[in-house]
């Protein structure tokens, strides 16, 4: 029936409905007649048939509140909406002129009009797991008057520093070490230490296999949340590794280091915050292993997705 | 040649003429044709997806997989007929996303002034789209195509890859089995043979 190119065209996609699917083959015949007759589409053979069956005249006023129904108007958007949708568009007409996407990679745009219980269900799981550590960081970094570009940072520098200092990878065994006594100095004589790029680690991690498409990655993020938040209810501590699923497609280590600053820069022009991400995840994404790595912004989370040579190849907020 | 007298002149031109614009590079004639659509495929999405969040997601979706496709688009479909089966492949999507996401909080349901009347009542939106719901997709899909968008049979077996036959016995079930989710006290009879409610006539399927 398709007299298209099927490679230029948009194949129809198969559906795959939970619900029971019909037979094509089961249809009473006068819904066949009356139907054709709301069309006009008819034979003569049907027109007469529906002249002598006062039932199949019957059924097609009875299928007429269907098609009234389903043909009513529907609202428009708001051109507020409508503006978003356009302009989230037209946001991908760039990159495709000029063939800067990567061939292997879809940029991740936001989606208008989030439900807000996603939202929320997003942003409770992840204060619920997170707020606290994260507290207790920025706490730390608030006692620290010196700044610090993270950024200018040498990463391998830093991170022997941290290693000397006793920094394990959840960047708290410093804090406790400290606590313990191994430095002569108590940890309330010795500000903490300004938390460093090396420092960077993620509170927590994860690995999500094999990720298809950005609305998957979508998807896998706000059910690990929700996972780990139920984690919590069940009052389990925080860990540093959650495995979600584990695949061997991904290779990339979960603490590539280089890409940290950069990662976090494209985080800060987003308005994320400038500190160690909330999360940090490994995956297969549209056939490339990244690390996806998820920070803090003022009225909600920012995500960027590295690929092994270090580029971001999305980031969006959520 | 100023913006608005640029853009004025974008706005007249056929499709034919705005994608071949946009597939030459013109951003202004892409985002016409964005805008000239975009009602349209919402409305799509809106019947297909029952909500107005899903819709809207569903449209970008969509939108976005028109401006990535639209360089292979070849023009020997209407640009119209072309969109529509982007947009109901994204609502495809979206519906088959939503499954595996919470579902959200229902929203409030209002009477629709404009809607067409029964005995026993108003029909509210929320009713038509519990009835559209309770139709598999592919059904679903038909009768929307059709009924908003008023495809003809041969533009939907385009869309969806499905013979004529095909969609006439999916349009006349769809319909029916609607009407009887609206109007139950209708002249629709429970349990005759062709009867959409009659699970005898559902077939499951099996992995």
């Amino acid at each position: 029936m398709n007299s298209h190119d099927p490679d230029s065209e948009p194949r129809p996609r198969e559906t795959d409905d939970i619900a029971p699917t019909w037979t094509d083959d089961g249809v009473d015949e006068r819904d066949l007649v009356a139907s054709s007759l709301i069309d006009d589409l008819a034979t003569p053979e049907e027109r007469r048939r529906a002249g002598d069956d006062p039932e199949v005249r019957a059924r097609v006023e009875f299928l007429r509140t269907a098609v009234a129904a389903v043909g009513a108007a529907v609202t428009p958007p708001t051109d507020a909406s409508r503006d978003a949708v356009i302009g989230a568009a037209m946001a991908e007409f760039d990159p495709v002129r000029s063939g800067e996407t990567p061939a292997n990679v879809e940029p991740i745009r936001p989606v208008a009009g989030r439900h807000p219980g996603r939202l929320l269900l997003v942003a409770a799981a992840i204060l619920a797991v997170l707020g606290l550590p994260a507290l207790l960081v920025l706490a730390q970094r608030s006692n620290d008057p010196a700044p610090t570009d993270l950024a200018a940072n040498s990463v391998p520098e830093t991170r022997d520093a941290a290693v000397a200092g006793g920094v394990g990878p959840d960047g708290f065994a410093s804090r406790e070490a400290d606590a313990g006594g191994s430095s002569p100095s108590t940890s309330a004589a010795t500000p903490p230490r300004p938390m460093t790029a090396d420092q960077a680690d993620p509170i927590t991690t994860a690995e999500f296999g094999v990720v298809d498409t950005p609305d998957e990655l979508r998807s896998i993020l706000v059910g690990f949340l929700s996972a780990t938040e139920t984690e919590m209810n069940a009052d389990v501590p925080v860990t540093t590794t959650t495995e979600v699923s584990t695949d061997a497609g991904s290779t990339m280590s979960a603490t590539s280091d280089r890409c940290e600053a950069l990662a976090r820069r494209t985080a800060a022009d987003r308005g994320g915050d400038d500190g160690r991400p909330l999360l940090m995840a490994t995956a297969t994404y549209m056939d490339s292993p990244v690390d996806i790595r998820v920070y803090r912004t003022p009225t909600g989370f920012v995500v960027v997705v590295t690929d092994p040579d270090c580029q971001v190849t999305a980031a969006f907020e959520m | 040649m100023g913006l608005n007298r640029r853009l004025a002149t974008v706005g007249d031109s056929d499709d034919a003429t705005l994608v071949a614009a946009a597939q030459g590079g013109d951003r202004d004639a892409l985002e016409t044709l964005l805008r000239r659509h975009h009602d349209r495929v919402y409305a799509l999405c809106r019947r297909m997806t029952g909500n107005d969040a899903d819709a809207r997601d569903a449209t970008q979706e969509a939108l976005i997989a028109i401006v990535r496709g639209l360089h292979r688009f070849d023009g020997r479909a209407a640009f119209t007929t072309w969109s529509y089966r982007v947009a109901t492949n994204a609502c495809l999507d979206e519906l088959r996303r939503r499954r595996r996401r919470p579902e959200p909080v229902d929203a409030v349901v209002e009477p629709w002034d404009d809607a067409p009347s029964f005995d026993d009542g108003i029909v509210t939106k929320s009713a038509i789209d519990d009835a559209l719901a309770g139709l598999p997709e592919q059904y679903r899909a038909v009768v929307v195509l059709r009924d908003q968008m008023g495809l003809e049979y041969t533009e939907i077996a385009d869309v969806l890859g499905v013979p004529i036959g095909t969609v006439r016995s999916r349009l006349a079930r769809g319909r029916a089995a609607l009407a009887q989710r609206l109007d139950p006290d209708g002249v629709g009879d429970i349990g005759r043979p062709g009867n959409p409610d009659d699970s005898t006539n559902v077939r499951q399927d099996t992995p």
